[in-house]
Formats: structure tokens, sequence, C-alpha cells
């Protein structure tokens, strides 16, 4: 495991070497792998663990190597798709902060769900609007925003740990 | 460890076991609460930092997942609150440190650079904890924690000190309190092993033990009891035994002695030291020798050699032994050898005090040949003495003188003054005699009134001159009896003893003739003998009548002769009656009588032999003249005294009434009043088998041995002859009257028939028949006559 565990992020290393500014999202590939072990997913029908690019991808093939792993031993399944309609059935909906037309589907993302989806996306604003978890940058860190309402909404639970390590948005201008 | 305590007493060993048993407990009971409080130490305060650690790593999860260093140290800072702490670190999954936090005071590194896979481990005092941050079995990296342990460890040492010194206190209390509880034990063994002493000491088997309780000491007590028990009744069963064993040794009649190989008393019974008259100790160590009379050192050496000639052996001697007071005694000494119990040899000797028996002995043997009358020696003796000097004389030549003594007047003493006097008389003659003597001389009485002397080594001269001296003394000898004086002569005859001597028998009949020769030549002088003196001896000599009564029982030179009895009255006829007499016919055809050879015969044993003769060939004429015997009434003969305690007398009579078919009542026999007496036993059963058989018993010469008419009533007698002396005499003796007329009477009370002897003449004839005698008997009726005249 820990052997498996090391080659694995030094994979990660080589490619971050291999691609400018692709560091800050090798970190966010492993976050977003991380959040899977934080949050509790409710049981559902599906033989594949769905996670969804929206928009434009700004991983690469950096995401690719995620597919070798599993949740709650479902294999992980990496799908990128263009609308919110596509994501019936993905577990994480990543939405990359470039496509800032997508933000005004995630109440679609949220009603036509056939799973709990974790929406996660990047920079700050994207939790004041209603995503649960987003990517913003302090001090050349990559840190983490909730917005707990949603979360709530959603049906998923977060581990009291990964709210330790985020700055919790509680989202009461929305309702 | 064990051996030096084995001679401790039982205390100081008990008290070593629980001294002992304290230590070792609390050494291992120290021991044990260190390791184990050391271990549970060590093992709570990992559990409490593992705790922690993992606390920690749970904690950490999401500060290792999504970087975050703040939140990950602020997770390590809480370990402040724990003192023991000194730092912590926190490794991501690459072994790198990710975050750490250490104690102000802390100064070294606070851990390890890298993590490689170390684990929890303790380094001296210091205690390094390594946890795992997992998460999803996915490793997130390692929590570690550093404590230094010293402080607490310290304080727990301390406890533990104090506990140790507070369990040595309860031990050493509890031994306080235990010791004295050992006298529980050691009470009653001491009390036990006290009596043990005692009765050692004391030897007092009657003591015992007392019993504390009922444990192994007091089955110990009770078996202790039980064997001092048994060994006082086998101590005094066998001071019993040692008691009668020591009776049987000491009290035994017999002098017992233990004597060593020299003789030296070892051990003596009390008898033998009080025989000895000397305590048993001071015997100890004394030599039997001692004791032993000097002239018996010889047979008493003997009697030990004899024990080690022949060592199986009881050997027995009879010695005499002096006793300190100085009695003799004579002991019969029995020896045999024992060994000791260093294989010597020594001696047991037992002495029986045997004094009596030997004076009885000799006292025996001085009688039998002695004269109990002058305690002289008797002819026996003498004629003992006689042939040792006729050997002697044969043997060396020297010349004896043998004299023959018969005293002149002593029958007038005897008749004048009695028996008593002439026993004194002879008495004080053989005292006279003894002093005149010489001391190898012998002086011996021969009987009667004759003596005898055998002078030692004197010629004839010598011996005439001697007995010269003797025959003055023994005339000027007056003895004096009741008032009236006696003088008396000696006649006496020497011989000489010398080597031609033929024997003893003939030196005597020389000298005997010698006597009878001074007799002849007037009496009370001295005659030495010489060959004429034999011839005229043995005419008259009582010593020729031995040959010639032999000679004449088997040639038949004896004649019978009878002499009528006759009644008195006229009323008492009756058929013939006559006694038997004998008498000796010699060579030139002289009837000899019976005074002659009687004496002698009775003197030299011939008289029983006599007797048979008459009675044979009385009983031969009776069956040859049957006419006589029808005629006749009674006929007696006479017995002597000796025939009466013959033992084949009784024998020969009944064979000789058979063989010639005598008719028993037909036959009287005579029997002398001191034959009978002398004998009255063995005359009384003679007397009573013969008149048993019919025959009938008339007591001869009744009265000259005045004894008592006690003894008339014992003989079954069935005539009285009263003694002629008294019959003769009767006319002008009114004494001799009175004595005839009361034996006659007192004869017919007790239903006897009277015969009076010597009836000389018609008036005595007269005056018996006045007093009423039976029968008459003598000269005056019939003198006797050859048998066969009488028909």
């Amino acid at each position: 495991m820990k052997r498996f565990f090391f080659i694995l992020s030094l994979l990660f290393f080589s490619q971050l070497n291999a691609e400018e500014n692709s560091i800050e999202y090798k970190i966010k590939a492993g976050y977003l792998y991380n959040f899977t072990k934080f949050i509790t997913w409710p049981e559902n029908e599906l033989e594949t663990f769905n996670l969804c690019i929206l928009g434009k991808d700004p991983f690469g093939p950096i995401l690719n190597p995620i597919e070798k792993r599993s949740v709650k031993g479902k294999p992980i399944r990496l799908s990128r798709i263009q609308h919110a309609d596509e994501a019936k059935h993905c577990h994480i909906v990543y939405i990359s902060s470039l496509s800032k037309a997508h933000i005004s589907t995630l109440g679609v993302l949220t009603i036509k769900s056939v799973v709990a989806k974790l929406t996660v996306g990047e920079s700050k604003p994207f939790t004041h609007q209603g995503g649960m978890i987003s990517f913003f940058q302090r001090e050349g860190k990559v840190k983490l925003g909730v917005n707990l309402l949603s979360l709530r909404k959603s049906g998923l639970e977060i581990s009291a740990k990964l709210l330790e390590v985020a700055e919790i948005y509680e989202g009461e201008q929305n309702d | 460890m064990i051996k030096p305590l084995k001679n401790l007493s039982i205390k100081k060993k008990l008290l070593s076991v629980l001294l002992f048993s304290s230590i070792s407990g609390l050494v291992i009971a120290a021991f044990l609460l260190l390791v184990l409080e050391v271990s549970d130490f060590k093992k709570n305060a990992q559990n409490e930092l593992s705790t922690m650690a993992q606390l920690i790593a749970n904690r950490s999860t999401a500060a290792l997942s999504f970087h975050d260093t703040d939140l990950a140290k602020e997770n390590l800072s809480s370990l402040e609150q724990l003192v023991t702490v000194q730092s912590a670190c926190l490794y991501d999954a690459q072994g790198h440190i990710f975050t750490f936090f250490k104690v102000s005071e802390f100064q070294g590194i606070p851990c390890p650079k890298h993590y490689l896979g170390q684990s929890t481990h303790f380094d001296h005092t210091l205690l390094h904890i390594y946890n795992l941050v997992e998460l999803d079995n996915e490793m997130l990296g390692v929590v570690y924690i550093q404590a230094d342990l010293e402080t607490p460890f310290l304080d727990k040492l301390q406890s533990i000190t104090l506990l140790f010194l507070a369990l040595f206190m309860a031990t050493v209390v509890t031994f306080l309190f235990t010791t004295p509880l050992l006298r529980v034990i050691t009470r009653p063994l001491n009390k036990l092993l006290t009596t043990v002493h005692r009765i050692t000491n004391e030897k007092d088997f009657s003591q015992r033990a007392t019993k504390q309780g009922s444990d192994e000491v007091g089955e110990l007590v009770d078996a202790f009891n039980d064997m001092i028990e048994t060994v006082e009744h086998q101590n005094t069963a066998l001071t019993v035994a040692k008691n009668h064993y020591r009776a049987l040794y000491d009290d035994n009649p017999t002098m017992v002695f233990h004597l060593s190989a020299n003789g030296m008393i070892v051990s003596v019974n009390s008898f033998g030291a009080k025989q000895l008259d000397l305590s048993c100790e001071l015997l100890q160590g004394c030599s039997i020798f001692d004791f032993v009379h000097p002239e018996d050192q010889l047979v008493a050496k003997m009697l030990f050699d004899l024990c080690v000639a022949s060592p199986h052996k009881v050997h027995k001697q009879e010695l005499r032994k002096i006793c300190r007071d100085g009695r003799v005694i004579w002991v019969r000494e029995t020896a045999r050898i024992i060994n000791n119990e260093n294989q010597q040899y020594n001696f047991l000797l037992v002495c029986e005090d045997v004094t009596e028996t030997r004076l009885l002995a000799e006292k025996i043997e001085y009688q039998a040949s002695h004269d109990a009358l002058t305690g002289l020696v008797n002819r026996i003796e003498f004629d003992g003495v006689i042939q040792q000097s006729v050997k002697e004389a044969k043997d060396s030549g020297v010349q004896h003188a043998l004299c023959y003594l018969d005293l002149d007047q002593f029958k007038v003493v005897n008749d004048t003054s009695g028996h008593m006097a002439g026993d004194e008389l002879l008495r004080q003659l053989g005292n006279v005699l003894k002093k005149l003597i010489r001391k190898n001389d012998t002086l011996a009485r021969l009987g009667g009134d004759e003596f005898g002397i055998l002078m030692n080594s004197c010629s004839l001269d010598e011996a005439y001159h001697a007995c010269e001296k003797l025959r003055n003394v023994i005339r000027d000898f007056q003895f004096a009896w009741e008032g009236r004086s006696f003088s008396i002569g000696v006649s006496i005859g020497i011989s000489a003893i010398y080597f031609s001597t033929g024997n003893a028998v003939d030196a005597l009949k020389e000298a005997d003739a010698a006597c009878y020769a001074a007799k002849e030549n007037g009496r009370n002088r001295v005659h030495v003998f010489r060959p004429d003196d034999e011839e005229l001896a043995m005419r008259q000599g009582e010593m020729q009548w031995v040959e010639k009564i032999q000679h004449g029982l088997d040639e038949n030179r004896f004649v019978l002769y009878g002499q009528l009895i006759v009644p008195i009255t006229e009323e008492n006829q009756e058929g013939l009656h006559f006694e038997t007499l004998v008498r000796f016919l010699d060579e030139q055809g002289n009837v000899i009588p019976p005074g002659a050879f009687l004496p002698a015969a009775e003197r030299y044993n011939l008289a029983t032999h006599l007797d048979k003769w008459v009675i044979a060939h009385l009983f031969e004429w009776l069956a040859n003249h049957r006419a006589c015997l029808d005629k006749l009434a009674v006929c007696s003969v006479n017995l002597s005294g000796l025939s009466l305690s013959d033992e084949s007398m009784l024998g020969f009579i009944n064979e000789m009434f058979e063989l010639y078919a005598i008719p028993t009542e037909k036959i009287c026999f005579e029997i002398t009043e001191t034959a009978a007496i002398s004998s009255l036993n063995s005359a009384t059963k003679f007397i009573q088998h013969l008149r048993d058989k019919g025959c009938s018993f008339s007591l001869d010469d009744f009265g000259s041995g005045l004894s008592s008419f006690a003894y008339l009533k014992n003989l079954p007698v069935d005539y009285l002859k009263i003694d002629g002396l008294f019959v003769k005499d009767i006319l002008e003796d009114q004494v001799d009257l009175a004595m005839v007329k009361s034996i006659n009477e007192v004869g017919h009370v007790m239903g006897k028939k009277t015969i009076a002897e010597f009836v000389e003449n018609k008036q005595i004839f007269d005056l018996l028949n006045e007093l009423g005698v039976d029968y008459a008997q003598g000269y005056g009726i019939a003198k006797p006559v050859p048998l066969d005249d009488l028909l």
C-alpha cells in the first residue's frame, strides 16, 4: 500500500515537472481523490464511482491515473462532460473556473441527479453561489472552501476533519 | 549449609528455619515486586502514550491529506499536558517530518529526521512511540512521541522501597511473635530429655515421662514409657534371677572357689569364706595353698596337676584345710579346668566339708581296732601288729618279744563284786600297764582277763626283766571296790619273734603256752617259752581246740549224751524227757567234757558248726530208734548264741526235720539267757519261727545273768531252767532259796514250766517239790549217759 502510494506520488511529480502550472492541478487532483474519503456516500446501484469534469478540462492527462483507484470497492471512472444534463450519474462534478456559465446550472445538477453529487469548483465564489467545495489559493497554498448548506441539501455527510482544514461558508443569503 | 545446623539445639534449628524462610520470602517478594511493578509501570506508560499517539494520529488524517501543518501542529501541541513527553513529530507518507512539537525545556533534536520503519521501544528511561496514521487502509504518515520516564520511574522505585520496608517490618514483627511459640515444640522435648537423663543417672526405672499432648512428641513419650516399663520388668526379672543364682552360689553348703592357674583365689562364695573364717574380699588374691594343711600340700598340688593333665575330667581328692581360727576341716575337693575370657585356663574348685564323715570313719576304725572297755588295741589289731613284727623280723633280723598276760585272781573279783568291778579293774590295770611299757611297744587286751604286749626290738632277757617289773607292779596294785580291797597276780608267758618264727599264730601260741606253763608252775610268775611248754599247752590250752573241733566235726569225734529230766510232782508223769549233751572223744579214748572246748568253739566261730553236727546226729539217732521216739515226750538241744543269728541255721533245721521225719513237738531248743538278750530281735524271730512249727524252747541258766525279768516277757519260751548255782545251795542259802522261789513263781505266772538244774540229792528234790518247781535235772536224778544207754 505504502509502496503503491509512493510510486503514485513519483508519477505525479514527474508530470508536474513536465508541464507548467501543473503542480497546482496535481495537488487539486490529489485533493479530489482525498474528498472521497472524508465524505459519506449514500448507497446506489451504480457499478462505478463517476468523477465528471464539466466544461473545460484544466487537468489534462494529470487526472487520468485516478481511474486506477477505487472508492468503496467501486473503480473510479473519469468522464469529461459539456452539459449539466450529462451529469446524471456523476458522484463528483468538477466545474472549471473558466466556465462561469456552468455555475447557473448548479441547481439543475442538484435536482436532476440520479445520485447525490459533490460539486467542486475553482475560486471562492463558487461556494458562495451554491457550490459545495471550492479550491482557492492563499500564501501559495491550495485551500478549501465549503458551503455547508449546499452539502446538507445534497444529502451528503462531510467529515468534521475535512471541515477542520476548510473555510466554511454557511450560505444563509442563498436561502 | 545443612551440616553446621546438625549439632544445634532444636530451638535454634527451628529459629534458623524460620529466619531462612522469612528472609528468602522477603527477598523473593522484593524481587517479584520490583520486576512486576517496573514492567507494569512500563506497560502503563507505553499504553498511555500509545493511546495519545493513536488519538493524535486519528485527528491528523485530514491535516495530512490536505497538507494543513497548522492543524497538525495544534494537534501535537495537546501533548504539552503530559509532563513526561519531551517532543513529538508527525511524518508524512514519504517519511519526512511534516511538523513537530517539543517542550520548551527540551534542548536536543526533537525527532529522527526520517521515519524509516522504527517501532515503539524503550531506550533506558526514554520511551519512543511510533504510531501509523492511516485512512481507509492507506498510510498517510506516522506520529512519533518521545517521553522521558526517569522522574515517574524514580517515584515508582521509591514507593516500591516503602512497600518493601513495610513488608520487612511485618516479617520482623511476625518473627518476634513466633519465636516464643517455638517453646510449644521444644518444651515437651526438653522435659522428656530431662526425664531420660534422670533415669539414666539414678538408675530408677520406676520413673515415667509426663505426656504434654497427643502429637508426635506425645507418642514418643508413650513409646518411651512403654520401653522403660519393659526395661523395668526385665530389670526386676534380671535382679530376681541374679539373686536366685547369687543365693545358689553363696548359700550353697559347699565351698566354691574360682582359682587362677597358679592357685590364686579369683572369687569365692560366702559359704566358703565363712568356713575359712575370712571375708570374700580378703580371700581374693590369697593362694588356695595357704589354707591347705602342710601335710596335704603335695596332695593338693597333685589335684591341680591331674586337672591340667586331663582337662576334660573332673578330679576328686580328700584333704585337710586349715581355717583362720585354726580349725582343721576335712574336705572332699572336686576340681576341673575352665577357660576364662582370655582363653587362659583357670580352676573351678568345689570343697565339701566331710569332717564329720571322716571323724566317724576314724572312730569306727578306732573302735574296730580297739577294745571298748580299756581303750587298748584289741585282739584283731594285735594280730596285725604281730604279723608286721614277724615280717620285720624275717626281713631285717630284728628280734621282738611277745608277752601273754593272764590275771590270776580276776575271777574272784568278778564273782564277788560283779562284772562292774571286774570291768573297772581291767580299766585301771590297762592304765597301769600303759605307763609301764615303752613308746614303741604295743599293749593289747586279748579278751577276758588276758593281755598281750609286743615289745619292739627286745631280747628275751630284756623282756623277762620288763615282765618281772610288770608282775611286781600288778602284785602291789591294790584294787578297791565298795570298801573291799583286792590283790591280784599275773602269769606272764614270753615268746621270741625272730627270723625263724613261722607266723603270727605260732608266736601267739608259744606265748600262750608259756603263760599256761607259768600258771602250772604256781601262778604269779614269768615264764619264757620252751618247746616242751607247747606240748603242755597243746593238751590243755584253748588254742588247740580250734583244730581239734574242726577235725572232730570231720571225723565225728563228738559223741551225744543225754541227761534225764524228770517231773517233780507225781501227777506230772509223762514220757521220756532228756537234755542232749555233747562230749569229745580224744585219741586216747578219753571223754572230754564240753567246758574244755565250748569256749574255744564260741570264740573261733565254730559253735554253729557244732550245733549243726549235734542236731543232725541227734535227729539221725532218733530216726534210727523209733521205739525211743515213740516213748519220747521232749528232747532238748542246746543252741549257741551265734546260731541264733546265723542265717543258714533255720533252713538247716527245717531240712533236718524233713529229712528224718522228726515230729517237731518232740524237740525243745535250749538257749542261754545271755545269748538271747544280746541279740533280742533275731532271737525272738528265730524262736517264733520254730515255735510256729511246733517246737518248744527253754531258757537255760536263767538267773545267772541277773537280767531283768522284763526280758522274759518278750521271749516266747516254754521252759525256764533255773541256774544250777542257785539250786545246789538251796538248802543252806536263804537268798538262793528265795531266788529259786521267785523265779519259779514268776515263770508260772507267765505260763512257763520250770526246770531246776543241779539237783544233787533227795532233800533238794523234796524242797523243789515244796516250792512247786515242775521238773528236776541233775546228778541226784541221773548222770549224763550216752544216748544208747538211755534206752
